[in-house]
């Protein structure tokens, strides 16, 4: 069993509070993924439950070992460092082994761990070269395969893909989860890119300013999002924000025109209506149900969908999603339906007050 | 095309300057090489020699007497006592400044950098009452400690810059894959900056063997290293210059060449690293 | 839950190091200076009697004293200036990729690997000795008669194998420094039409600036400390005429025996140096802690 908990966490660094009080449970198995903007604590806290910062104040747990106070070596966690940390005068085989030949276990247990890790991400061609010698990608793999011939508790990832190109980071991703299906291991896995987090986690945690915004499975944090903050920060192209006045039942933009939310008639006061690209629509020309015109500013073609960002005055800059074929340019009018059967509805404070 | 002569006119004079200059900067060791291989007869002529039939006779007579060796050894093992001992301190003090510093660490690694500026005359007095005092005068033992010291600021300095330009994530990959803080030491960090540890050890080498003024001072006869040796050809009377010669080609020929092939990497330590 | 004692032993490994350089300034220090308010020859050591600051006085009224000091000066003075400004020169006018470089650096930097002592009885005898020496030869040849350097001009011939040995050390220093010149700085400040003079006053010595102060600073220490060289030829003489204030100290304490006194011109000799390490580590010390 390897069962992460976290109680009341905190750490400050020269006077200033950076992890605020942090309370997670990561069950055994799960692939949990640290997600937040820089600065936001989360490779922090990974490195508090690795041990290597000390916790000013509260508890980390692993199966019900307290773990907060122990050292380093004694915690069975393993790290893949975001620069790989290889050790640069030592063969990939010799990384590998490292920790096995401290624990000084025989040669033959240490020949088949490193052995089982070097078939899972095909390093059969390294193993007598030094990490200068390869590619970014492959010293990643051995970061990766250090960690495997542990046998850890727990894998702790620190924005392990943030130094590769493109095309790397993408297969990457997909090998990470594959690892995560064969070794059936508690993987907590750092990042600042959405799609990583969306892609690999079984539940993310969204961090801001030391504090956990949310918990929850990837798609609940997608369609449920429990403040602006993270209803901003899931979703490529970002969530639309616009301010709006709620008055006996109706919505009203800043531009005066007054919309309908299903389900949403008992608000009041000042609001933020959040509605995302995918769920609005360019007019189709029939007239039909509460429009907004506006000047088309950009317009970005991926082949597969385009994305239509629209100035409209008084409300904002609204992104639409369209067809891959959508054909009209920049510069000219257009109008946009605002079916908002799909909005959330946010509070003076940020906190989310209606979901769809 | 003019101004592409004109420039090439100009890289040759500069060429052929250097090599000048160089040529005279290195002179007087040449002369001295090569007087070293002359007779004194030859040593001493005036118009100097510069065509004579090479000897080494001055050579064989200084190694004859036992001599050389005597003071060969002792400078062998003082310069070579100070580095390990220096050594031993130097790597655990620049391991602590370098990846646990507190607010007082650039402070201290100042003063340690002000106590190279105390002037070994300051302290000549006391030093030599007190190993008259402990039967060191005249020992090696003292030697090898008061060179540790004088070179302790310098090597604590130059290993400092060397550890902080190693990551320190690979340091605490050492310790996440269960080294303990001696292991971490001695598997990972020691390992990967042999280079400038070599460097650092060589620099101290390098200044304990030439090191000219304890070691006049501090011996007489049974702990004089080289340095002594040769003083002891200053004497008016004695025109050796063959001898001087040779003596001083074989003091200090093994640093030369130690100096040339380490020469870039002394430059870090020399200025305690601030250029590297 | 209660916050948590931070254990740091990694803290203490730095401390042998400390010690040690602690208990190597203080106990010697504090002996020198009560030392210097004694009298204690070293041949008369039951007639030791505290004497105050008699040793002082006849420190600085002893002529010899003021010479030193002078002579101090004149030596670390001279021997900066040589080898920076030749130290400068030189290295920029090797700084260039040509065949037998590598040998024209290692010829260039080879008199600092000279012992102290080597090199002084080399420039004496074999250089300098206006009988049979390199240089009366050389001055016979224009027709000049030799120089008699170590009897005529004592301080200048010391300065000249002081400087000898330094000058290498600021070129080596110098040349490392120029590698990490920004060629490309300088190929667009000559497509903006600079010659080689400006290139070299606006862009390589303010390059060189802290190099240069660097070197400055590291000389001094040692310069300030020079006494092989003159152990070994003038003796301090003739008269006191080469006698720098380490030598002074060292004829008080082990010609004289007179410890008292040593003491005395010892303190003085650290005075010197502080007020020296002061003004130095302020200005370039800062910056060497700093992340470069």
């Amino acid at each position: 069993m390897s069962r992460l908990e976290i109680r009341s966490l905190r750490k400050s660094f020269e006077g200033v509070e950076v992890i605020k009080g942090i309370d997670l449970v990561v069950e055994d198995r799960e692939f949990c993924v640290f997600l937040g903007p820089s600065g936001c604590g989360k490779s922090t806290t990974l490195r508090l439950i690795a041990g290597l910062e000390e916790a000013d104040d509260g508890q980390i747990l692993l199966d019900k070992d307290d773990i907060t106070d122990r050292a380093v070596d004694k915690r069975d966690l393993a790290m893949v460092f975001q620069s790989y940390a290889l050790y640069p005068h030592m063969t990939v085989r010799e990384n590998m082994s490292f920790a096995l030949r401290l624990a000084k276990m025989d040669q033959r247990a240490i020949d088949e761990k490193v052995g089982r890790a070097t078939k899972i991400l095909a390093l059969e061609p390294y193993l007598d070269r030094k990490p200068s010698a390869l590619s970014g990608g492959q010293r990643q793999r051995v970061a990766i395969g250090r960690a495997i011939t542990r046998e850890p508790r727990v894998f702790l990832f620190d924005e392990p893909l943030s130094n590769l190109d493109a095309a790397l980071r993408a297969a990457t991703r997909l090998e990470i989860a594959r690892l995560h299906q064969e070794l059936n291991a508690t993987m907590i896995y750092v990042t600042h890119d959405q799609v990583e987090a969306m892609t690999l986690a079984d539940r993310i945690a969204i961090f801001n300013e030391g504090r956990i915004a949310q918990i929850g499975k990837p798609m609940e944090l997608y369609h449920r999002p429990v403040n602006k903050f993270v209803a901003g920060f899931l979703g490529m192209p970002q969530m639309n924000f616009f301010e709006a006045t709620v008055e006996g039942g109706s919505v009203k933009l800043g531009n005066g025109n007054s919309v309908s939310i299903p389900g949403a008639s008992q608000l009041n006061g000042k609001v933020t209506v959040g509605i995302r690209p995918e769920h609005l629509r360019v007019c189709d020309g029939d007239g039909t149900g509460e429009t907004v015109n506006g000047k088309l500013s950009v317009v970005e073609r991926l082949g597969s969908e385009t994305y239509a960002y629209v100035d409209v005055p008084q409300v904002g800059s609204i992104t639409v999603r369209a067809e891959g074929d959508f054909e009209r340019r920049a510069g000219r009018d257009i109008c946009i339906r605002l079916d908002l059967t799909h909005a959330h509805v946010f509070d003076a404070s940020g906190a989310a007050i209606h979901h769809p | 095309m003019a101004k592409r002569k004109h420039n090439q006119g100009a890289r040759t004079i500069r060429i052929i300057a250097s090599w000048i200059v160089a040529i005279i900067i290195f002179f007087p060791i040449l002369w001295m090489l090569l007087t070293s291989f002359k007779s004194e007869l030859d040593a001493f002529s005036m118009p100097p020699h510069f065509f004579f039939t090479p000897t080494l006779e001055n050579y064989e007579q200084i190694l004859a007497r036992a001599n050389y060796l005597h003071y060969a050894w002792n400078s062998i093992v003082t310069a070579g006592g100070a580095t390990i001992l220096g050594m031993i301190v130097a790597v655990p003090a620049a391991y602590a400044f370098a990846y646990h510093p507190t607010l007082k660490t650039k402070n201290i690694l100042l003063w340690m950098l002000s106590t190279k500026m105390l002037p070994s005359v300051g302290v000549l007095v006391p030093i030599y009452l007190i190993c008259r005092d402990l039967n060191m005068l005249d020992s090696k033992t003292a030697l090898i400690v008061i060179f540790a010291l004088i070179n302790l600021p310098i090597m604590v300095w130059m290993i400092y810059t060397y550890f902080r330009d190693i990551p320190y994530d690979i340091l605490e990959a050492a310790r996440m894959d269960g080294a303990s803080t001696g292991q971490t030491m001695f598997r990972v960090l020691i390992p990967v900056s042999r280079g400038g540890l070599a460097s650092t050890a060589l620099l101290c080498l390098i200044l304990s063997w030439n090191e000219a003024f304890w070691s006049l001072n501090l011996t007489t006869a049974s702990a004089a290293p080289l340095t002594a040796l040769v003083a002891s050809f200053s004497s008016p009377e004695g025109l050796f210059w063959a001898k001087l010669s040779a003596v001083s080609t074989l003091a200090c020929a093994p640093i030369l060449v130690l100096g040339w092939l380490s020469q870039r990497q002394l430059v870090r330590g020399l200025t305690f690293g601030a250029v590297k | 839950m209660s916050a948590r004692i931070r254990k740091r032993p990694e803290r203490l490994l730095a401390q042998p190091a400390i010690i040690m350089l602690l208990v190597w300034m203080i106990v010697p220090l504090a002996m020198t200076l009560y030392f210097s308010t004694q009298y204690y020859n070293l041949l008369y050591p039951g007639k030791s009697a505290f004497v105050g600051l008699e040793n002082f006085a006849y420190f600085f009224t002893y002529p010899s004293f003021w010479t030193s000091i002078l002579n101090t000066i004149i030596l670390v003075g001279s021997v900066l200036v040589v080898t920076v400004v030749g130290g400068v020169l030189i290295s920029v006018l090797v700084d260039e990729t040509f065949p037998g470089q590598g040998v024209v650096r290692m010829l260039l930097i080879s008199p600092f690997f000279i012992m102290p002592t080597v090199a002084a009885l080399v420039w004496k005898n074999l250089l300098m000795n206006p009988v049979s020496g390199f240089l009366a030869w050389l001055w016979k040849l224009f027709g000049a008669t030799p120089v008699n350097w170590f009897a005529d001009w004592p301080l200048f011939s010391i300065i000249t194998v002081v400087s000898w040995e330094w000058l290498p050390f600021a070129i080596l220093i110098f040349v490392t420094a120029l590698q990490s010149l920004d060629r490309e700085q300088m190929e667009a400040a000559r497509m903006d039409g600079a010659r080689g003079f400006a290139i070299f006053r606006y862009l390589t010595l303010p390059h060189l600036a802290r190099p240069i102060a660097v070197v400055v600073m590291v000389e001094a220490i040692f310069l300030l400390n020079i006494f092989a060289e003159i152990f070994v030829t003038t003796n301090g003489g003739p008269g006191d005429a080469t006698t720098n204030v380490p030598y002074l100290v060292y004829t008080q304490a082990l010609l004289e025996f007179d410890v008292g006194a040593a003491s005395a011109g010892g303190l003085v000799a650290v005075v010197l140096a502080n007020i020296m390490a002061v003004f130095l580590i302020r200005l370039i010390g800062k910056s060497l802690t700093e992340k470069t």
